[in-house]
């Protein structure tokens, strides 16, 4: 190593990176029940890519017409196309009244009805009566809620005592024996290292659509804390589940909201035909997000794209008026303005499906405690680990996630692991002391990558990168596809050890950092892929055209990828849970997805 | 270098709670600038010739004195309002800024006693 | 005292100049650089990019010259879309988000980019929001009552009543604003400033907040509002098209009421 790296260590009952919907609401809890507790973010709190959640949070309220959260469940569990665990969704769509409730004291500036409730409007998948009706569910402020919802969460963090460690970029976990122990990360502004010891470390590091060329997700998204597990040896869940949004700007990728599709916003081919009719005849437009993707794909292909090349659909929401628009939809008016150049009073939004959420990410319980396949166990607890939000996967959304119920899925498992972490901690238990060098490989990794001096650009690998995942993982996929993807990206991730790095400071070094993001990134793409190429069924976002159907006899279980430092991708399976919570629901048995 | 925690120097001194009777003073000073102003000029513009006879006759009339000795009081004060304001924003050394207000203050004084012994004189010397 | 020239150490030089490997549709982009690891003066380097082969927004372009031109070039950025606030930074005289701002406008001439004004900068397009964030949170941003709402219900707010937040809750905080006020320039360490007092009224107007007597005693000092004279830069720059000299008029009308006159 060409320098010694000095780390100062900080000791806290609980640790959670990142500060996104998912950690500020696990911050916040764990300030609350006592815990001394570090949020170590790489951006500010309200810069988390939560802000730009557009729609809304489901929560069956009814204050829209009757609801009842077994009808959320059920939705859940269909639009998961029955990869979702039962037990988990149970208690996901339960505590999502509480949840939402809990979030509008705190102050979120929700949207409101006539008699003064929080507003709630329809979205994707979303049902009364177990399929029956339209249900509208979903909890809005404008559509900017996860920008009221964020905002708010960090209002209470500074209310409640929690210490933030702002623009530290996480670089790994340190794990003893199978046992998380703390977390190592870099101090942007001044250029130090820091230990973070935590009998808890929660991972709410967000997804990695940044491994796609074109997706709805920001820079920063690169899902560090995947990475950080697959480094410790541990798998990362149904990581093949990438949904690509109906609605992202053609061009730019920016999200428009399913929430004008909410609104009454449809969508339309070259012919002026409002195609979602022939593919789900009841739900329409408001269909889930993967039937809309794959139905606009096949209208592109088959030559009924809009604009010059035919490749893009319009999304229209002319017909709502001034009025809806700037009371319920005002930000993406903006949007649309800006990156399509559109009046969206006047003419139809340009639209592509667009990468914008990932199912899979780091296997949990419904606590948020992270869990392993060790021998018979498949649900073997990794003590002093937890994973929240879009990094982890519950599996709640399976391998579809309903639009609204990410925001959800954030506050009830970020609240979740507070209550499980004030459960099994108590506060100021001493530390252990670690063995030494437990961080020799990530400070030899980190010095490495500052100094190197290889021969491609990190721009250059990544753009690589993000074209072989936008081609070869795509809405559909086939097996010479992925396989062809498979060894493509196990080529360019080999490259990884030749980039060139030209910034070697340690203050604010974006350089550095990008590097850093890019191997995170890259093993990502790199499980993504062969993930998908393994699952030979179609469920959910993995649409396989050589395996068309779902295949609940063979493949109604989740994968388990591991990488070894060789970089060779193992697969392991769990069992779906089909069992509740409680005895105050049954468990909704697979059948044919129909929109 | 200062240890200092950020929180500390945000809320610094604290709120001084007042501020409000500076802010409304100046506009109701300087509302009162106007019509009183506006005489001066009119009746001022209004003399054939402006010589100091002609001034001191105008303003040996009772209503013509008042409204001027009210012009003078409130600009003196809506001025050294003013100036107060512009030595806090720019003037940060501290004697110097507490020397600049008391001086700003002396003066205007100054100007009023001087505005009233003038029209006094005019009126009644 | 107010000062008119910059300090010595922070008077800018010519730096390096980049140029564009393509075509001829290209513009300069001039951008300020300071690392804070050499000791030297701050410089601007000027970059030419061609526009053919870039997206249409500064931002792009900017991630365009660090990506194939100088890769030390460091700046925030985040979700691109105008709604995170980590692209604030001064674009021709403006302060504005490089992600919302498009190149065009600027119809082929130079592009300077520098950092917020009158911050302390950490490095290139970095500015140092520490105090920001500290003024922020000194206002108590958060929902302040003493009467317990239902465990179950939410509180309920009228229609007309949530309305009154909009143009106030939008705001990302990303202190174009903030820095972009005179008044802020010369007393930043006292003067609230623009963002901060809208997110004030933000809590000053919001039915269901009990604490609007305390808010408005806390406020009323020379200093934390009374700074303001409604220059309106703060208005004119807000990128996301909102207005904070008007939130301050009204806490100023506010704190009016109070006194009652």
């Amino acid at each position: 190593m060409s320098q010694k790296y000095t780390i100062t260590e900080h000791k806290f009952d609980a640790i959670v990176v990142g500060a996104g919907g998912a950690g500020l609401r696990a911050t916040m809890g764990l300030a609350t029940k006592g815990l001394k507790t570090a949020c170590v973010t790489k951006v500010f709190p309200t810069r988390s890519h939560t802000v730009a959640a557009q729609g809304g949070m489901s929560a069956s309220l009814g204050n829209m017409g009757e609801d009842n959260w077994r009808w959320h469940m059920y939705d859940t569990i269909k639009g998961s196309d029955w990869l979702g665990d039962q037990d988990a969704i149970e208690y996901m769509c339960r505590e999502a009244v509480p949840s939402v409730i809990e979030l509008e004291h705190f102050g979120v500036p929700f949207s409101r009805t006539e008699d003064g409730k929080i507003y709630q409007r329809p979205f994707g998948g979303m049902t009364t009566n177990f399929g029956e009706g339209t249900a509208q569910r979903t909890c809005a402020a404008a559509d900017r809620t996860g920008h009221a919802i964020l905002h708010t969460l960090y209002q209470q963090s500074l209310k409640h005592d929690a210490s933030f460690f702002i623009e530290y970029f996480a670089i790994d976990l340190v794990m003893v024996d199978g046992e998380c122990k703390g977390v190592l990360a870099w101090n942007l502004a001044d250029g130090t290292l820091h230990l973070f010891r935590g009998h808890a470390v929660i991972l709410a590091t967000g997804g990695y659509g940044r491994a796609y060329f074109s997706c709805t997700s920001a820079h920063t998204c690169t899902g560090d804390g995947n990475a950080m597990v697959l480094r410790a040896g541990l798998p990362l869940q149904d990581m093949e589940f990438v949904q690509f949004h109906p609605t992202g700007i053609y061009g730019a990728g920016c999200l428009i909201t399913e929430g004008v599709r909410g609104e009454g916003g449809f969508l339309t081919n070259a012919k002026g035909e409002r195609f979602m009719e022939r593919y789900a005849p009841n739900a329409k437009d408001l269909a889930s997000r993967d039937v809309v993707s794959r139905s606009m794909t096949i209208e592109i292909r088959e030559g009924r794209g809009v604009g010059e090349e035919a490749d893009h659909i319009h999304l229209h929401l002319e017909h709502l008026g001034a009025d809806v628009i700037n009371k319920r939809l005002p930000g993406i008016a903006e949007s649309a303005e800006i990156f399509a150049g559109v009046d969206v009073a006047k003419e139809p939004i340009p639209v592509l499906p667009t990468v914008h959420y990932n199912m899979g990410g780091i296997p949990t319980n419904y606590h948020g405690e992270v869990v392993n396949k060790v021998g018979d166990d498949p649900d073997k607890v990794v003590p002093g680990l937890f994973a929240i939000g879009e990094a982890a996967c519950v599996s709640v959304h399976g391998a579809n996630r309903l639009g609204s119920n990410s925001l959800l899925d954030l506050i009830v498992f970020g609240r979740a692991v507070a209550d499980r972490c004030a459960e099994l901690i108590k506060p100021d238990t001493k530390h252990s002391e670690l063995p030494a060098g437990v961080m020799d490989q990530s400070l030899a990794n980190l010095d490495a990558t500052r100094h190197a001096k290889g021969a491609i650009k990190t721009a250059e690998l990544r753009l690589e990168m993000q074209k072989i995942m936008q081609n070869n993982a795509a809405v559909f996929r086939t097996g010479e596809v992925l396989q062809e993807g498979c060894d493509k990206i196990s080529a360019c991730a080999a490259k990884i050890g030749d980039v060139h790095v030209s910034d070697e400071s340690m203050v604010w070094n974006t350089d550095l950092v990008e590097t850093l993001e890019l191997q995170n990134l890259m093993l990502q793409a790199k499980v993504t892929m062969f993930s998908a190429e393994n699952r030979k069924e179609s469920r959910g976002a993995h649409a396989r055209e050589d395996f068309p159907d779902r295949n609940d006899d063979e493949w109604m279980k989740h994968t388990l990828a591991y990488i070894n430092d060789q970089g060779e991708v193992t697969f392991e399976y769990r069992p779906v849970h089909m069992y509740t919570l409680t005895d105050e629901c049954e468990v909704i048995p697979p059948k044919q997805r129909v929109y | 270098m200062s240890f200092q925690s950020d929180m500390a120097k945000a809320k610094g001194l604290g709120s001084a709670k007042h501020g409000f009777g500076h802010w409304w003073m100046q506009r109701m000073s300087a509302v009162l600038l106007i019509p009183t102003g506006l005489y001066l000029l009119f009746g001022l513009a209004s003399l054939e010739v402006i010589s100091a006879a002609n001034v001191q006759a105008w303003l040996s009339h009772p209503i013509q004195a008042g409204i001027t000795l009210l012009f003078v009081v409130t600009g003196s004060y809506h001025g050294a309002l003013g100036i107060q304001v512009v030595l806090e924003d720019y003037v940060h050394h501290h004697a110097l800024n507490l020397t600049l207000q008391y001086l700003t203050k002396i003066l205007m004084i100054v100007m009023i006693m001087a505005g009233v012994f003038a029209i006094f004189t005019l009126l009644f010397g | 005292m107010a000062e008119f020239r910059l300090p010595k150490n922070s008077r800018i030089k010519k730096g390096q100049h980049f140029a564009a490997s393509g075509g001829g549709n290209t513009t300069t982009f001039k951008v300020y650089r300071w690392s804070p690891d050499d000791g030297e003066n701050p410089r601007t380097d000027t970059y030419e990019v061609d526009l053919d082969q870039c997206g249409p927004m500064v931002l792009d372009a900017l991630i365009k010259i660090k990506d194939e031109m100088d890769a030390t070039l460091t700046f925030r950025r985040s979700c691109r879309e105008g709604i995170c606030g980590s692209c604030a930074m001064n674009i021709n005289g403006t302060n504005t988000l490089a992600c919302t701002t498009s190149i065009k406008q600027f119809k082929g001439k130079q592009i300077s980019v520098y950092p917020l004004p009158h911050m302390e900068v950490i490095k290139d397009l970095v500015p140092d929001l520490t105090h920001f964030y500290a003024q922020y949170a000194s206002i108590k941003p958060w929902m302040q009552t003493d009467s317990v709402p239902l465990p179950d219900k939410e509180r309920l707010q009228s229609i007309e009543d949530r309305e009154k937040l909009d143009g106030l809750y939008e705001c990302i905080l990303c202190a174009c604003c903030q820095t972009s006020c005179p008044s802020y320039w010369w007393n930043g360490d006292r003067y609230l400033g623009p963002a901060v007092l809208l997110q004030s009224y933000r809590w000053l107007v919001d039915s269901r907040d009990e604490y609007t007597g305390e808010r408005l005693e806390d406020l009323e000092d020379p200093f934390k509002v009374y700074r303001c004279h409604t220059i309106m830069n703060c208005a004119n720059t807000c990128p996301k098209g909102l207005n904070p000299g008007k939130a301050i008029g009204e806490i100023k009308k506010m704190i009016a009421q109070r006194h009652a006159l």
